[in-house]
């Protein structure tokens, strides 16, 4: 048998802290102005792990209705930008790569809303972009501003 | 006269002016600045802190390690500021809570040495393996 892939995480000050016991379903970066503005960095990168596969240890995240339908989690003592849940995604907990103890491990698929990007952050790489959502979600609501 | 650059979290509880441009702007690649924002890299611009008022409600503030202060948004969780004790003068902002960061580039990346090997690095940039002041 394989071994499970383990994948864990956590903010800045060690406060929450998380496990995901399967490969990540997808890796992105998104350029999105909410995304943007809740990081505070030009990009932010997530992956998604199965909801049955994730759990989150210790403290649990904070979480800010950003939208009707999406919901972003920081922590609450240091302020770290953990996650995203949207609706139209239930299955699966969006994790910020930045937060992974070897973001180096998991792999992004594509960029999406580059119609939002920042004129001057461009990561010049290959991978496919998408102006919206991508073609691999069927629909993102939460960044349809 | 009058110069004004705003900017704020996500969810508007906690606003910010500068009365000055900012004296320089980076993108950095440290551990910390990555783990904090879920992002690979942090963009910042760093005004004097004469110049840089909060004018709605104020920030949370984590020490995140023994001479730097971060701060973020206690309602929302958007990381605002970083500032370092030896450098008194200077508060960093995250530029991408600017209303108009794409005034703002960056003109210089630092901690490379932390860069994630899948972050390409900016040739057009000047690239620093740690601060550029140090």
């Amino acid at each position: 048998m394989p071994d499970q892939p383990i994948f864990e995480g956590g903010c800045l000050c060690g406060e929450v802290r998380y496990r995901a016991t399967a490969e990540p379903l997808r890796g992105v970066i998104c350029h999105c102005a909410m995304c943007r503005r809740h990081s505070g960095a030009p990009a932010l990168a997530f992956v998604h792990f199965p909801l049955d596969a994730f759990q989150w240890l210790g403290t649990m995240p904070s979480w800010f209705q950003s939208s009707s339908n999406a919901a972003r989690g920081f922590c609450s003592r240091c302020g770290s930008t953990l996650a995203m849940r949207e609706d139209v995604l239930a299955d699966r907990v969006q994790v910020c790569v930045g937060t992974l103890d070897e973001p180096s491990r998991v792999r992004i698929d594509d960029h999406v809303w580059t119609r939002s990007r920042v004129s001057w952050f461009d990561t010049r790489d290959d991978l496919p972009r998408f102006e919206r959502s991508s073609t691999a979600v069927a629909s993102l609501a939460e960044h349809g501003q | 006269m009058g110069l004004s650059i705003e900017g704020g979290c996500l969810c508007g509880a906690v606003r910010y002016r500068a009365t000055a441009p900012p004296v320089s702007r980076s993108i950095c690649h440290c551990r910390s600045c990555r783990r904090a924002s879920g992002a690979r890299s942090v963009a910042w611009s760093t005004f004097h802190v004469n110049n840089l008022v909060f004018t709605r409600g104020m920030p949370v503030r984590y020490r995140s390690s023994p001479e730097v202060m971060r701060t973020f948004c206690g309602v929302c969780g958007t990381q605002l500021s970083y500032r370092h004790d030896e450098d008194v003068d200077s508060i960093d902002i995250t530029t991408a809570t600017l209303d108009a960061p794409e005034q703002f580039p960056p003109t210089k990346e630092i901690w490379i040495e932390h860069k994630l090997p899948w972050e390409r690095a900016n040739e057009a940039m000047r690239h620093y393996p740690r601060t550029s002041t140090g």
